[in-house]
């Protein structure tokens, strides 16, 4: 009798718990605090949780803000490698910061914001950002994200010395790349005519989709019409399929590394610098890292380096926010911290911007700021020229599930364990099963 | 029974308490909810979470990832569980005299058991690519060889199997030294009084002794295997392609995606891969004891 009493015991007691579990995302306590570009500093403490690698000019929009207003800023570093699934891991758990530093992509819709975090919508740097927010740090219409750094544009960095000694034009198609790689391998050999980095497994996603994908993305916003279900990853003859043989036959063809499945994006700075690899897809953030390969002088990066953004059928740089520089104000429940981390954002888009952007050297991304005082430093300016000129969103930002497993598909296609077609079935499917859990409109 | 025998009788969940207690919050209740998680749409992008039949387990599979990844999973395991203690048996009848020379050498294959998982695959990465050691080593031999032993679907997942192997066989081979001493000698001698060969000696005797370690070892190696993450995740990252995309990586990505309910039915294939392979295994394996 005893026993069978501690056995209904148990099962109740795991019944209950199970009953009794509820998602943490719903959490969503607080929210007092009012979002219109009014709030107060009321706390003396913040809590930032940011990516371990952090721009030195981010760092200091804390510091003097902490300055400024006798608030102590909590930095919490989140290690890189695994800052999506730190972050969530945290948040899943129910631990929230009182400012977040994350992507502005759809990963951010898995924080559930409408429950988690303030609409930022009213306040006043929502309406200084242009059409940013149409792609990037949004959800159902309403702005979540603080964004304030110039957006990170995916392209090719190419070594002019490499160019102008073979009498090479800076690629404006994928035809001219096949064709700057073809005489490269004619004239000089010993060049590598683009350096892919499978070790790394992000950046190979940016030649093979990113990139290729912008003229679609352009002309016709590919990636929300398969959203709309008017097309498909897989869809005969469509752009992406397109895009991924056109990499294999880069691939066949010697236009990349022999250890391209193995290299890491770091080895292709040497190189690139050093003129041993000819080309190398990389996002702009990187531009600094690059300077690094000529002691950190920007002026003479740019002698030697350009920055050229071919796509399928004519030049489009393709952007996307950066994580550095995002700021989101999750609802924690305790509202004078939430009305200080508001306080916070309200500086870093307000008072505090221009100094920001002099010090990043980047061009503004807020309408009523001034390009940095010193000028453009570096390659800024034609970063600043391709944002301006031609541009389009990238397209796998937003199209939940698909980006996550991107990469895996074009290291396969590099390994030869993946056909440009099975990668674009896999896509759908894996695209399909996401928006269903994700719930997107009309899935 | 005296009163004192009936009072410790009573009193036995007294000390029982501590454990069982720790034994539910830490497993039995997390395990539980795994179970039920994996049968929902638990995700991040909402907060309700409802239950969804198969539909995890069905979206998994139509995207290729479930089959691929229980694939790798058990082709791992049984690349590792076989290596591991060929090799570790191996080193156990080498090193079973216990000599100075022999302690220092078990000390020395005991090093990488010491080693985080993670070091252990950011060091073998470093030493298997095409431009590091291991291919200069052979460069010597063969000259401008470059085989990128990371960079290819088979040699991917064997290679990353190796330093599994590399890291774990230390610690099996001292249960096959202990299994081996734990021999009478005297059986030994008896053998070669009978005019036993070594090889008939190592087979006929010691092999068949060693069952019980042998059981330990075989199981504890497999569904060890079976967990495969931090070295995949060192090395590879589940890549090249799906080539070492184990169960465990996938169920990362799940998770890092927002899409909890999805990770959860990965974790419970985990589950089931030890349990339905775990129980026959080591039922097949105590037959084997009895018989030996």
């Amino acid at each position: 009798m005893r026993r069978r009493i501690a056995i209904i015991g148990l099962v109740s007691a795991t019944v209950l718990t199970l009953g009794a579990c509820s998602n943490p995302n719903s959490g969503g306590g607080g929210g007092t605090a009012v979002a219109d570009g009014t709030a107060k500093v009321q706390a003396k403490e913040l809590t930032v949780w940011v990516n371990a690698v952090e721009l030195e000019a981010v760092k200091a929009v804390y510091k003097r803000f902490g300055d400024k207003y006798g608030v102590k800023m909590n930095i919490v570093e989140m290690p890189t490698d695994n800052f999506e699934s730190g972050v969530q891991t945290r948040w899943a758990s129910g631990e929230r910061p009182d400012v977040l530093e994350y992507h502005a992509t759809s990963l951010f819709w898995a924080l559930n914001p409408e429950q988690n975090l303030y609409d930022l919508s009213k306040m006043p740097f929502a309406s200084r950002a242009g059409d940013i927010y149409k792609d990037a740090g949004s959800h159902n219409g309403k702005v979540y994200a603080a964004i304030t750094d110039t957006p990170s544009l995916f392209g090719i960095f190419y070594n002019k010395d490499v160019f102008t000694r073979n009498g090479l034009n800076i690629p404006q198609t994928f035809a001219d790349l096949e064709q700057v790689c073809a005489t490269l391998r004619q004239k000089d050999p010993n060049a590598i005519p683009i350096w892919e980095s499978g070790g790394s497994a992000w950046p190979v996603q940016i030649l093979s989709g990113l990139m290729y994908m912008g003229s679609a993305q352009q002309s016709e916003n590919w990636a929300q019409q398969v959203t709309d279900k008017k097309t498909t990853f897989n869809a005969p003859g469509g752009p992406f399929v397109a895009g991924l043989n056109q990499y294999k036959k880069f691939k066949d063809t010697g236009c990349f590394n022999k250890d391209a499945t193995t290299a890491k994006f770091e080895d292709a700075l040497p190189a690139l610098a050093k003129g041993q690899a000819a080309m190398v897809a990389l996002p702009t953030g990187l531009a600094d890292m690059i300077a690094d390969q000529f002691g950190g002088d920007r002026a003479k990066t740019a002698q030697h380096i350009g920055f050229a953004y071919p796509s399928a059928t004519g030049a489009v740089s393709i952007w996307a926010p950066n994580v550095a520089g995002t700021w989101y104000v999750p609802k924690t429940g305790n509202g004078d911290r939430e009305s200080t981390a508001l306080a916070f954002i309200q500086y870093a888009t307000g008072e505090g911007y221009q100094t920001y952007v002099d010090e990043s050297g980047t061009f503004p991304l807020l309408e009523g700021a001034q390009p940095p005082k010193g000028g453009y430093s570096g390659l800024a300016k034609e970063f600043n020229d391709a944002y301006e000129t031609s541009t389009a969103y990238a397209f796998n930002s937003n199209l939940s599930g698909f980006n996550v497993e991107f990469p895996n598909y074009v290291t396969g296609i590099l390994s030869g364990s993946e056909t440009p077609e099975g990668a674009a079935e896999k896509s759908q499917k894996v695209f399909e099963q996401a928006a269903k859990l994700a719930k997107l409109p009309g899935w | 029974m005296t009163g004192a025998t009936r009072t410790a009788t009573r009193r036995w969940w007294h000390f029982a308490a501590p454990a069982l207690a720790l034994t539910i919050g830490f497993f039995l209740i997390p395990f539980l909810l795994n179970v039920y998680f994996a049968f929902t749409d638990w995700t991040g992008f909402t907060a309700a979470i409802a239950p969804n039949g198969l539909d995890n387990f069905i979206g998994l599979a139509e995207a290729g990832i479930l089959g691929n990844a229980i694939r790798v999973t058990v082709f791992y395991a049984v690349i590792a569980m076989i290596l591991q203690n060929a090799v570790s048996l191996g080193l156990a009848l080498l090193l079973q005299r216990t000599t100075a020379f022999n302690s220092w050498l078990r000390t020395l294959f005991f090093i990488p058991v010491l080693i985080s998982p993670l070091a252990a695959g950011y060091i073998w990465g470093a030493l298997l690519s095409p431009v590091g050691p291991l291919n200069q080593a052979i460069g010597l031999v063969v000259p401008g060889f470059d085989f990128a032993w990371l960079g290819s679907g088979g040699s991917a997942l064997v290679s990353v199997a190796f330093i599994d192997v590399w890291k774990w066989s230390g610690l099996v081979t001292l249960v096959y030294i202990a299994g081996l001493n734990a021999i009478p000698p005297s059986l030994i001698e008896a053998a070669m009084i009978d005019g036993a060969s070594a090889w008939q000696r190592f087979w006929r005797v010691k092999f068949r002794l060693l069952a019980p370690a042998f059981t330990f070892s075989v199981v504890v190696t497999f569904l060890g295997a079976l967990n495969a993450f931090d070295i995949v995740q060192a090395t590879t990252r589940g890549g090249p392609g799906a080539a070492t995309t184990v169960l465990n990586i996938a169920m990362f990505r799940q998770y890092t995606g927002g899409f909890f309910g999805s990770a959860s039915a990965l974790s419970l294939v985990i589950t089931i891969l030890v349990v339905g392979i775990g129980i026959p295994l080591i039922a097949f394996l105590r037959r084997r004891e009895v018989e030996a």
